[in-house]
């Protein structure tokens, strides 16, 4: 597979009084070239520190605390710092695309501001270009929007706006951080639709985190499962989404409501996911998983092979849901 | 900033609240009356006549004379040339000065911002107007000495609204966007922190001013402020105290004349702020 992003032992520590505690990692990640990954867990499962991490943005208090992110560099990847990423090779679309844009300038000056920067060529172009960008990710009369401020326009074309800051970048790569949660199913669907054309188009290369397991089966290629800061499960998507094998993607897959059948009961998981202070050290998930075992609590699994292309970190990975007493 | 304001205004999204506009008429009175009113009234406001003092409002002289036979009219008139543009000067450059460093302190913070705040500590730590009079004291009476001083002492206050603002700015996630972008950190802090900071540090002048208005004519009224001949409110009002019981206007018209002046301008801060957080 061809690498275009790669990240090794990232470990996201958080200083709490001199106690060392990691919230996120160690994680691997690794993107190829026009392929989109999803990143996929609830809230609180590391998924958007661990994009932060990827472009330096930590909030204060949190520090990336061990790890290599590599970058494909004329066929080679090559050890990069995060913070060098910002404004060429990674853009970030993130969840809010109202509080992304500065209102105070029209939309059409981000945008031109981002390419005057980034090309550095004069005003008048920078502007033409921003119209450009514009009718690339779709937003109808452009020239006349360019006009507009963030506030006059629907969540729906902010956060084409945003995309387009991100593509005046010429970023190859793409993080999209829950980018379509805060609008509605319609929008959605359009938004989705424009990432994936863009990727045709553009080659990009996504990375897509979210909680909607449904949108992930949609658009990535591959998926990896967080759980408590750890990827407990990854591979291609059919694969996972098929024969899922950790009992947490078992457990997600089947929280979902199935339209078939409207009258089945939703099957919840018991519990809420640990705080980075209860992490113990066994598995992170042993507490809820209904398959849990003495083995379990002994150490934390590392991810192995299953043979079926996908990864999985669970001592009982074998043992189907039914084995369980 | 008032491009923008302008703009907003024009667009008619919201009315300008009553007090603003009431406020606005007040001070756009006395800006044409300054501009005008020398050119309209017939006397020197400096020239004596001695034969002609304390004269009572007449047909010749609106409001009568002073205890030197100046037209007492044309004397607070020809004094707003003298009291708004220094007020709107010594509350400009510490506004400048102020947010400057303000906005430096609360955007990159650690040692930036401890030598701010500790300095304007150091500032705070005095009584205002014992230090301002000494200050004044050591420049020498006068305009300029006036807005130094006033810059020295005034720049804490947009110092610390600046900070407080920036800070809570550079949290926002439209920041966070352009530092994915790719911008340099002082592009960020000047276009795009900055002017989101601006409408508070306006509202906050427009109110200083007022503050220095009244600062002013307390130091003229004291003899260390805007020295004799010229036309000033609060030297006015102390020439005017000694005739208090026979010519109660000549100290009353001076401090109407401020009192207005600063009602007009709180308004129009008032209601601006209103406007904009609404």
């Amino acid at each position: 597979m061809n690498s275009l992003f790669d990240i090794s032992g990232l470990r996201i520590d958080l200083d709490a009084h001199g106690d060392r505690l990691s919230p996120v990692g160690p994680v691997d990640l690794t993107l190829a070239k026009d392929e989109c990954l999803g990143i996929v867990g609830e809230s609180g499962s590391g998924k958007s520190l661990t994009l932060k991490a990827l472009l330096g943005l930590l909030p204060d208090g949190l520090s990336m605390g061990a790890g290599q992110i590599r970058i494909e560099k004329g066929g080679d990847l090559v050890a990069c710092q995060p913070e060098r990423l910002r404004g060429h090779r990674v853009g970030l679309i993130s969840q809010e695309p109202g509080a992304a844009l500065d209102p105070l300038m029209r939309v059409g000056g981000l945008i031109a501001e981002v390419v005057q920067r980034h090309a550095g060529c004069s005003r008048t172009e920078a502007a033409a270009r921003a119209v450009d960008l514009m009718r690339q990710v779709g937003i109808p009369d452009p020239e006349r929007r360019a006009r507009f401020w963030p506030h006059e326009l629907s969540g729906g074309l902010k956060q084409r706006i945003v995309i387009a800051m991100a593509l005046a970048c010429d970023s190859d790569i793409l993080l999209c951080d829950e980018p379509t949660t805060a609008l509605d199913v319609t929008i959605q669907a359009q938004i989705i639709r424009l990432l994936r054309d863009l990727r045709d188009k553009r080659s990009l290369s996504l990375i897509f985190v979210t909680h909607d397991l449904a949108l992930i089966h949609e658009i990535a290629d591959r998926v990896a499962v967080m759980y408590a800061g750890l990827i407990v499960e990854t591979g291609p998507t059919e694969a996972v989404f098929a024969d899922p094998r950790h009992p947490y993607t078992r457990a997600l897959l089947a929280a979902i409501p199935d339209m078939d059948s409207p009258d089945a009961d939703l099957q919840p998981i018991a519990g809420a996911p640990p705080a980075a202070t209860e992490f113990g050290e066994g598995c992170r998930f042993a507490p809820r998983c209904r398959m849990s075992s003495a083995a379990c609590v002994a150490g934390q699994p590392e991810l192995e092979p299953t043979g079926a292309g996908t990864q999985v970190a669970c001592v009982n990975w074998r043992r189907s849901e039914k084995d369980a007493p | 900033m008032m491009a923008r304001i302008a703009q907003r205004a024009r667009r008619g999204a919201r009315p300008l609240p009553m007090k603003a506009r009431i406020g606005l008429t007040i001070l756009a009175a006395y800006i044409l009356a300054g501009i005008f009113g020398p050119m309209l009234l017939p006397f020197d406001p400096d020239k004596t006549d001695i034969l002609r003092r304390l004269k009572p409002p007449s047909n010749v002289h609106w409001l009568g004379t002073d205890q030197l036979g100046r037209d007492f009219l044309t004397r607070l008139v020809v004094a707003i040339r003298v009291d708004l543009p220094i007020a709107f000067a010594a509350a400009f450059f510490p506004m400048v000065i102020g947010t400057a460093l303000g906005a430096i302190a609360g955007y990159y913070g650690k040692l930036a911002d401890t030598v701010v705040s500790r300095a304007a500590d150091l500032v705070q730590a005095f009584p205002v107007y014992v230090f301002l009079l000494v200050l004044v004291f050591a420049l020498g009476a006068g305009a300029t000495s006036f807005i130094v001083a006033a810059t020295v002492i005034a720049w804490v206050g947009y110092a610390r609204l600046a900070r407080g603002e920036v800070m809570r700015l550079k949290s926002l996630e439209f920041v966070e966007a352009a530092r994915v972008t790719g911008l340099p950190e002082r592009v960020i802090l000047t276009t795009h922190v900055l002017p989101n900071a601006l409408p508070q540090t306006l509202i906050y002048y427009m109110s200083d001013v007022v503050l220095m208005v009244l600062v002013l004519s307390s130091l003229s009224f004291l003899g260390v402020g805007i020295q004799p001949p010229t036309a000033e409110w609060g030297r006015m009002i102390a020439e005017g105290q000694p005739f208090l019981r026979s010519h109660w206007w000549l100290a009353a018209a001076p401090g109407l004349m401020l009192m207005v002046f600063g009602t007009g301008l709180s308004l129009l801060a008032d209601g601006l702020d209103d406007w904009l957080r609404s």
